[in-house]
């Protein structure tokens, strides 16, 4: 047998000669590194240790492998060896019979692999490699120092870093400043062996931009158990946590906002109480404003995709259409009784109920004692961007004659003038003439854009 | 200034609210009332004229009135909150003598609210 040590000795892989009879003759120095040291006692059958893969649990004599092997070579045989404390490990094994010159089978070579190089292994490795391949989720592993071990191309869509980059580098790298605790932490609990599912926390691209992520991280044991290294799951929840933010902030600013409006209805009915003659006119009079403010607030009401809610515009324009509408026919056909025209201006946020409230009062005195009403009475809207100032000219046609101005305490005017002057910082110039009033308004443009 | 004739200073980014306290003040006989609807023209008012209390909407627009009542604080101006945000509690903490009415409430409210910080109290209503 001194020749047959010599040349398994040689063989670049396990491997063991016994008799038809399976027992042991002599095995190479790889041999044990696959069976164990108690699969290989010189003069007993190693094929005494196997049992079958496939029916574990009826498990059949390892003879019954050896007595195929002794009729004809076999490929690649799953099977499990079995310790001697009763636990088992799977294993794959060749068969080559050895024949005597009259061709019979005197002796077996037996190449024992392990379950890894099985060609179904093989299989379910590549398999599971095309899901990582193919994941969105950066997949990664690491070793118990944090070392990174794998790389797939989610993670290099994640991270920025390619898997040449990021293999060999530590995990660390990816967590931003601030958060140096969790790896420590995270492999601390690794090597007690938990899991840890769903973790939400930062991490920053290579680019530097911080991104949110989902961290699902797993133990990675190796076949006896002990724990070697974590795989990592991470998903990019960067855009599921801006829409939740969104989310949160148009509620605040819807918030604010109903809040505020209440508070303006409030203010308004306070103020036109003691400038009403009697509840019907004072129920009049608050209705008007509100209903004129409510159509105001849809001109400016936040859309879902903006960003910023707070500052969302309208133009002059639609301003006082949507101001006008109360007073003008619903006939197609009819003639506008207020009419404007100007270059485009936009009014932003706060702005919007103020400047729709001092129009609303221009419109609501028109019709209670000026042209609008008169059934041929018109208005003349005009606008101007006179420097830094926008120059409104509220002028009004065919109205009643007016042979003394009336008394300007009412709530239109001081609403007006307090929006115009204290808030806006602009002017406002009533003019009486006999033939109707003619109001010059100006307006900083940045109150009304800023 | 004097505290028979106290003088109220209310920042207030809504004409209409702002003035909506004012009348309420009036209405409780304080004849100095002024009304800034941004930081900028609060400063001015403070700078120029002396204020006895303010009744600060928290928020201006974007800008938070905080660096206002911090200001008001050196100075021993004393101040109510008046805000439509849920941050309460907060402001609370910061300012606890400092009452703070959520919108809506009755402007009455805010002014008798303001008016009982006074040192000698409030004039008859």
């Amino acid at each position: 047998m001194k020749l047959a040590d010599w040349r398994l000795s040689h063989l670049p892989v396990a491997a063991f000669v016994c008799r038809r009879d399976g027992k042991l003759l002599a095995a190479n120095g790889a041999a044990p590194s696959i069976l164990g040291n108690f699969g290989l006692t010189s003069g007993r059958s190693p094929f005494d240790q196997f049992t079958w893969d496939e029916d574990p649990a009826n498990p059949r004599p390892g003879r019954a492998l050896l007595a195929a092997g002794v009729e004809a070579a076999l490929h690649n045989q799953r099977i499990q060896v079995q310790r001697p404390d009763g636990t088992r490990y799977r294993i794959a094994i060749g068969l080559q019979p050895i024949p005597n010159r009259a061709g019979r089978t005197v002796a077996l070579l037996c190449c024992p692999f392990t379950a890894g190089e099985d060609l179904s292994m093989r299989l379910m490795l590549a398999r599971h490699a095309a899901i990582i391949q193919n994941s969105d989720d950066a997949i990664l592993s690491k070793d118990l120092n944090g070392i990174i071990t794998s790389w797939n191309p989610g993670a290099e869509r994640i991270f920025g870093y390619s898997a040449d980059e990021a293999i060999g580098k530590p995990v660390a790298m990816l967590i931003p400043a601030g958060r140096e605790n969790e790896e420590p932490e995270i492999l601390a609990r690794l090597r007690r062996g938990e899991r840890m599912d769903h973790y939400e926390t930062m991490r920053q691209r290579k680019d530097g931009e911080l991104i949110q992520i989902s961290l699902t991280v797993s133990p990675i044991r190796a076949p006896d158990g002990t724990i070697v290294g974590a795989s990592k799951i991470a998903r990019d929840v960067t855009e599921q946590q801006r829409a939740r933010d969104r989310q949160e902030l148009l509620t605040r600013e819807i918030n604010h906002r109903v809040n505020n409006v209440f508070a303006i209805a409030n203010a308004i009915v306070a103020l036109s109480t003691p400038f009403a003659s009697s509840p019907q006119a004072l129920s009049r009079a608050v209705r008007e404003r509100l209903d004129a403010l409510s159509r105001a607030q849809r001109l400016s009401r936040p859309g879902l995709a903006d960003d910023n809610l707070a500052s969302v515009s309208t133009t002059l324009d639609a301003l006082v259409d949507t101001i006008a509408k109360p007073y003008e026919s619903n006939e197609p056909t009819a003639r506008r009784r207020i009419r404007f025209a100007g270059p485009e201006v936009t009014v932003i946020g706060g702005a919007v109920s103020n400047l729709a409230l001092v129009i609303h009062e221009f419109a609501a005195n028109a019709a209670k004692y000026g042209a609008l009403s008169q059934p041929r009475g018109t208005v003349d809207l005009d606008w101007r961007l006179d420097g830094e100032n926008i120059a409104l000219t509220w002028v009004e046609h065919d109205g009643p004659s007016i042979a003394v101005p009336p008394a300007t305490t009412g709530f239109g005017t001081l609403i007006s003038r307090r929006v115009m002057v204290d808030q806006f910082g602009g002017t406002m110039d009533l003019d009486w003439r006999p033939a109707g009033l003619v109001a010059r308004l100006s307006i900083p443009v940045e109150k009304l854009t800023r | 200034m004097s505290m028979d004739r106290p003088a109220i200073l209310i920042v207030e980014d809504e004409a209409l609210v702002g003035l909506e306290i004012e009348l309420a003040f009036r209405e409780m006989g304080i004849a100095e009332v002024r009304w800034a609807p941004d930081l900028e023209k609060a400063r001015q008012i403070l700078n120029s004229e002396a204020i006895d209390g303010a009744v600060l909407d928290v928020l201006l627009g974007d800008t938070e009135v905080f660096p206002l009542a911090e200001e008001l604080a050196r100075r021993g101006i004393v101040f109510v909150f008046h805000t439509g945000h849920a941050q309460a509690v907060d402001i609370n903490r910061q300012w606890p003598t400092s009452p703070v009415f959520r919108k809506p409430v009755a402007s009455a409210q805010v002014a008798r609210g303001l008016l009982d910080m006074l040192p000698d109290g409030a004039p008859a209503q």
